[in-house]
C-alpha cells in the first residue's frame, strides 16, 4: 500500500492547526464552563431574590388577614358573656373584611351552659350575602378539628393545612386560627378566618424567573398547595413526587426543604436535564420552591458560544493557509537544493546551489552540499587515477598469466608410451602451481608442485622451479638427486623465504618401476586396473627452498600395467564449498575409484574438475587447482 | 394494565349470564370502615374483576362520607349495608355492647399500629406522661389495652386524621398505622427516624385487625351468600398480591371517583404494607385464618379490663370464619 505523500508546508501547517485547535478548544471549553458557572450562580441568586420577593408578597397577603383577625380578637373578651353578641360580632367582622371568606368564633365545650356542649358562631359569604349561624353538634364536633386543635394545643395562632371547601365553590382554602385566652391565660375559644388561596396560587404561578421554570408552594406537611399540574394540589407531597420520579437528588433536596432549610440543590431531571431547585420558607412554615432548567439559564450564552466557535474555526482556516504560505516561502530553497541534488546525481557537479538565506539550517545545508560536491569531485579524480593504475596492473597480470601458462606443457604427446594429461587452474590471474613432464629414453619424468603463497611472488618462484626441473631432469639423475638439485637452486637467494612442495616421479616405461620423491607434497593416488584406488604415502621430505643440501630420499614402487597415477595439489583436496566444508582426500579417493578404467587422462582430469566444481557449487576458488593423470 | 384475556371472557360471560338472570343474583351491600384506599384493594378488585359476579352475587360497595361522623357499624346496625370491614377488636366491642354481629373473615393477621414520638422511644413505658394523638373515631383499642395493662399515664388528644398535629409539634407523639399515617409522615418529611417509632406488635399486642363482619341474623339467613362473598374477597386479595399494578389502578379508580386526596405513591406503599400484615409472621403467607381462641380470649379479657368491651364475647358465637 503506498503512503500518501504531502508537502512539508501542508504537513507542518496541519500540525500547527491541530495543536492550535486543541489548545483553543480547551481554552474555549474552560471559558464556557467558567461563564456557565458564573451564570448558574447568578441565576441561583436571581431565583432566590425572586422567591424572596414572592414570599414577601405572599406574607403581605396573609399578614393582612392575620392582622384583621388579631386586631379584632380582643373584642370577643367583652362579648363572651352573651352568645348573641358573639354571633353579631362574628357577622360584623366578616362584613367589614371582604378579603375573608368565612369566620368563626368557636368556644370550648360547655362554655355557655345555656347553649350546651357546642357553641360556634360561623359566618360565611353566600350568593345571597353574608350568612351567620350557630354550628357545632355531635355530628360536627369541632374540638377534634385541626383548625381548633392546633391553636389550643400549641397556644399560638397559625394557618391550617390547605383544604378544598365544597361550600366555598370547591376553592382551595386555609384557615387562620387564633386562640382566645382569659385573664388567667386559659383558652376559652378560637377565632378563625378562612381565605381562599386563589390569589396566593395565582401569585405563585407567576413566579417564573426563567422560561420553563416551575414554582411550587408546599404546606407544612409537604403537600403541594400550588403546582403547575393542578391534580397534584392537596394530593401529593413534594417528597412523594420525588419518590415517584425515583430521583435521589430531588429526594435529598425535598428532605432538606421539609427540615425547614432554605437553600438550593442541584439535580438531574428524569428527562436528563440538569436543574437546580431554590427553596425558601414563609413565616408560617409553608415552603416556596422554584425549579430552574440550566438550559434556560445558559440559553443566552448559546448564541455567543456558537459565534465564538465559528470565529475559532474561521481563524483556524486562515491560520492554516497563512502558515502554509509562510512555510512554503521559507522552505523554497529546499526545492532548489533538491533540484541541485538531482543534477549532482546526474553527474553535474557544477550545478548551482541556492544563494545564502537568512535561515541558519538552510545555510548549513548549503555549506554541506558545497563541501559534498567538492569532496565527490576530488574522489572522482582519485578514482580515475586508481582505476587507470589498476587497469594497467590487470593488463600486466594478464600478460604474466599467459607467460606462466606457457611455462607448463600443453601438449601431451608421448608417442604412445603413456597417456598423460595435466591442467592448472590458478585462483588469481597468476598462480603458484606447476606441473611438467619429460621423456628421457625409456623413462618418464614428471613433477607437480605448489608454491607457498599466491599471486605474483608465487608465480615467479614457480617459474624458477619449472625452469629448474627442466634443466635438472635432463641430467639423468635419480629423483632424489633431481629434487636436491632443484632445492639447491631455489634455496639460493631466496630472500623471501618462499618454498614449494613438489612431487617428482620417474617411471621406467618398460618395467613400470616408479621412483619418486615427495618434497612435502600431497600423497599421490594410484588406481589399479580393477578400479581400486589408494594413496601412496611417501617419506616425509621437506618442502623445496627452505634448507639447501637437505638430504631428500626417494622411494620406488612397481606399477601394474593399466594403472593410473593421479598427482594433484591441495587446491583439489582442500576445495571449499559455501558451508566451509572441504572436498577432502576421502571424496577424492572415492572419485578416483569410481572413474571407468578406460577413461583417458584428459577426460579423467575434466571429470575430476567437474566433480570438484559440483562440490564447491560456485563458491569462489581460494587456491590454485592442479592435477596430473598418468595412465600406463 | 395486564389483564388475562381468559379472565375478561369469563367476566363478560358472567355479566351476560348475570344480565340474563339478574333476578336470580343475590344483592349484597358492602361497606369498608374508611374512605376508599388501598387498605380495601381486595374488595375493589373482586368487584371490578367480576369475582363477585362469578360467585352469583350482585355486590355494591358503599363508602362512608368523608364529612360524616358515622362509622360503618352504625350503617350495619341500621341495615344500610350487609357486610362491613372493621378491626377485630372493634367488632368484639360492638358484640359486647349487644350488637349481634359475627366475624366471617379475618384478612389481617397482624397489627400495623405504631406510635411515633418526637424523641427516641425504646419501650411502651417510654410513652408514659406523653400527650399522644389518636383517632377520634376509634382504631386505637390496642393502645388503650396496652396503656391499661402497663398503667401508663397518657394524655390522649383526639384528632380526625392526618399527621398535621404531629408535624406541628402539637403533641409529643401520635398513634399511626404503618399502612397509612406512617407512610403519610414519611411522604411529608422524607424521613422518619427508626428509633422514634414503636410498633405494638413487638410488645405482645399483635392483635389481628381488619376482618369482615355481618349481623348474626343476616349470616343465618344468607350463609351461602356470605360464604361466596368471603371466597370471592379472598380471591380479590390473592389477585392483588400477584397483580399489584393492576390492583392499584383499580384503587385509583375508587379514590378518584370519591375525590380522595391521595397519590399513587401513598397507595402503592399502603397496599404493600397491608398485604404484609395479612401474612402469617412465620410462613409469610396470607392464610386468612380466623383468630385463635387463645388470642381471642386474651383480647377479650384485656379488652374488658381496659373498659373497651362491655362484657365477655364468646368465641364460638362470634367467630364463624373458617
Amino acid at each position: 500500500m503506498s503512503k500518501t505523500r504531502h508537502s512539508l508546508s501542508s504537513k507542518l501547517s496541519l500540525s500547527v492547526i491541530i495543536t492550535s485547535a486543541v489548545l483553543l478548544m480547551v481554552a474555549i471549553l474552560v471559558l464556557i464552563e467558567m461563564s456557565s458557572s458564573l451564570l448558574r450562580k447568578a441565576a441561583i441568586d436571581d431565583t432566590r431574590k425572586t422567591l424572596e420577593c414572592s414570599l414577601n408578597k405572599l406574607e403581605a397577603d396573609m399578614s393582612e388577614v392575620q392582622g384583621q383577625v388579631d386586631g379584632a380578637a380582643w373584642m370577643v373578651e367583652y362579648l363572651r358573656d352573651d352568645p348573641k353578641k358573639v354571633l353579631a360580632f362574628n357577622r360584623e367582622f366578616l362584613v367589614n373584611n371582604p378579603s375573608i371568606y368565612g369566620t368563626a368564633v368557636a368556644f370550648e365545650p360547655w362554655y355557655f351552659n345555656s347553649e350546651g356542649k357546642y357553641f360556634m358562631a360561623y359566618s360565611c359569604r353566600t350568593p345571597k350575602g353574608v350568612s351567620t349561624s350557630r354550628v357545632g353538634s355531635e355530628d360536627y364536633h369541632y374540638f377534634s378539628m385541626e383548625w381548633y386543635q392546633l391553636p389550643v394545643l400549641t397556644k399560638s395562632s397559625g394557618w391550617s393545612e390547605p383544604y378544598f371547601d365544597e361550600g366555598a365553590g370547591n376553592d382551595l382554602m386555609s384557615t387562620y386560627s387564633v386562640p382566645l385566652t382569659d385573664d388567667f391565660g386559659q383558652i376559652y375559644a378560637v377565632m378563625t378566618a378562612d381565605i381562599t388561596l386563589d390569589t396566593i396560587v395565582n401569585t405563585v404561578s407567576k413566579v417564573k424567573p426563567f422560561e420553563n421554570s416551575q414554582t411550587f408552594l408546599v404546606s407544612n406537611t409537604g403537600l403541594f398547595i400550588s403546582h403547575p399540574d393542578s391534580t397534584k394540589c392537596c394530593n401529593e407531597t413534594i417528597f412523594a413526587s420525588a419518590l415517584s420520579l425515583e430521583n435521589k437528588q430531588l429526594q435529598d433536596a425535598a428532605r432538606k426543604m421539609m427540615r425547614g432549610e432554605n437553600g438550593y440543590a442541584n439535580f438531574t431531571s428524569s428527562s436528563g436535564n440538569r436543574c437546580f431547585m431554590v427553596y425558601s420558607h414563609m413565616s408560617n412554615g409553608w415552603g416556596l420552591c422554584t425549579v430552574v432548567y440550566e438550559r434556560d439559564v445558559l440559553a443566552i450564552t448559546r448564541e455567543s458560544n456558537l459565534v465564538m466557535i465559528a470565529i475559532l474555526l474561521l481563524g483556524l482556516v486562515i491560520l492554516f493557509f497563512a502558515t502554509k504560505h509562510i512555510i512554503k516561502r521559507q522552505t523554497k530553497p529546499l526545492t532548489e537544493f533538491s533540484d541541485a541534488a538531482m543534477q549532482i546525481a546526474g553527474g553535474d557537479f557544477s550545478a548551482p546551489l541556492p544563494s545564502q538565506t537568512s535561515i541558519t539550517e538552510l545555510d548549513t545545508l548549503h555549506d554541506s552540499m558545497e563541501y559534498m560536491m567538492k569532496s565527490i569531485n576530488d574522489y572522482i579524480v582519485k578514482l580515475g587515477e586508481t582505476t587507470a593504475a589498476k587497469q594497467k596492473i590487470e593488463s600486466e597480470l594478464q600478460i604474466a598469466s599467459a607467460i606462466q601458462l606457457a611455462m607448463v606443457p600443453h601438449e601431451f604427446d608421448t608417442a604412445g608410451l603413456a597417456d598423460i594429461f595435466a591442467d592448472v587452474h590458478p585462483a588469481k590471474e597468476v598462480g603458484g602451481d606447476l606441473y611438467d613432464f619429460t621423456i628421457q629414453g625409456k623413462n618418464l619424468y614428471f613433477v607437480v608442485g605448489d608454491v607457498s603463497g599466491k599471486g605474483v611472488p608465487a608465480a615467479l618462484f614457480m617459474a624458477i622451479c619449472c625452469a629448474a626441473f627442466r634443466l635438472v631432469s635432463a641430467l639423468g639423475l635419480s629423483v632424489d638427486g633431481i629434487v636436491s638439485k632443484i632445492n639447491d637452486i631455489c634455496s639460493k637467494r631466496n630472500e623471501s623465504n618462499m618454498f614449494t612442495t613438489m612431487f617428482v616421479g620417474k617411471i621406467d616405461l618398460d618395467t613400470l618401476e616408479m621412483e619418486y620423491c615427495n618434497a612435502g607434497h600431497n600423497p599421490i593416488i594410484i588406481i589399479a586396473p580393477d578400479g581400486s584406488a589408494r594413496y601412496i604415502h611417501a617419506k616425509a621430505n621437506l618442502a623445496i627452498g627452505l634448507f639447501p643440501d637437505f638430504p631428500y630420499q626417494k622411494e620406488s614402487i612397481k606399477i601394474e600395467k593399466g594403472s593410473r597415477i593421479l598427482v594433484y595439489t591441495d587446491g583439489v583436496s582442500e576445495a571449499e564449498n559455501a558451508a566451509k566444508e572441504l572436498y577432502g582426500e576421502d571424496r577424492l579417493l572415492e572419485f578416483a575409484g569410481s572413474e571407468p578404467a578406460q577413461t583417458d587422462s584428459r577426460q579423467f582430469a575434466a571429470d575430476l574438475l567437474a566433480n570438484v566444481r559440483s562440490f564447491t557449487l560456485g563458491n569462489p576458488q581460494n587456491d590454485d587447482i592442479t592435477m596430473m593423470s598418468i595412465k600406463l | 394494565m395486564n389483564i388475562d384475556i381468559r379472565h375478561i371472557l369469563s367476566v363478560a360471560l358472567a355479566i351476560l349470564v348475570g344480565s340474563a338472570s339478574a333476578f336470580s343474583q343475590h344483592h349484597i351491600t358492602f361497606m369498608p370502615q374508611w374512605t376508599p384506599q388501598a387498605q380495601f384493594a381486595g374488595y375493589y378488585v373482586a368487584l371490578e374483576m367480576g369475582f363477585y359476579t362469578e360467585a352469583g352475587l350482585d355486590v355494591t360497595i358503599k363508602h362512608l362520607s368523608s364529612n360524616s361522623n358515622q362509622n360503618c357499624m352504625e350503617h350495619l346496625e341500621k341495615g344500610d349495608v350487609d357486610i362491613v370491614t372493621n378491626m377485630l377488636i372493634g367488632g368484639m366491642k360492638e358484640r359486647s355492647k349487644g350488637f349481634p354481629i359475627v366475624n366471617v373473615l379475618q384478612t389481617s393477621q397482624n397489627t400495623g399500629l405504631c406510635c411515633v414520638a418526637h424523641k427516641p422511644v425504646k419501650s411502651l413505658e417510654d410513652l408514659n406522661g406523653m400527650k399522644i394523638g389518636r383517632w377520634e373515631s376509634g382504631f386505637a383499642e390496642n393502645a388503650t389495652i396496652a396503656q391499661k395493662e402497663l398503667g401508663l399515664d397518657i394524655h390522649w388528644v383526639p384528632y380526625i386524621y392526618g399527621v398535621t398535629l404531629y408535624i406541628a409539634n402539637a403533641v409529643d407523639a401520635a398513634l399511626f398505622y404503618s399502612y397509612n399515617e406512617l407512610i403519610q409522615l414519611y411522604l411529608s418529611m422524607g424521613e422518619v427516624p427508626a428509633d422514634h417509632i414503636i410498633f405494638f406488635n413487638e410488645y405482645g399486642y399483635n392483635y389481628p385487625e381488619d376482618g369482615l363482619f355481618v349481623t348474626e341474623a343476616f349470616y343465618k339467613a344468607n350463609k351461602d351468600d356470605v360464604d361466596k362473598f368471603v371466597k370471592a374477597s379472598k380471591k380479590g386479595w390473592d389477585y392483588c398480591r400477584t397483580h399489584k399494578k393492576e390492583a392499584l389502578a383499580i384503587v385509583r379508580k375508587y379514590t378518584t371517583g370519591h375525590h380522595i386526596r391521595t397519590n399513587d405513591v401513598h397507595q402503592e406503599m399502603m397496599l404493600r404494607v397491608v398485604l404484609t400484615l395479612q401474612e402469617d409472621k412465620n410462613t409469610h403467607e396470607a392464610t386468612y385464618a380466623p383468630v385463635s381462641k387463645q388470642l381471642f380470649d386474651d383480647m377479650c379479657r384485656k379488652g374488658i379490663e381496659a373498659g373497651i368491651l362491655s362484657g365477655k364475647v364468646e368465641y364460638s358465637d362470634f367467630i364463624v370464619a373458617k
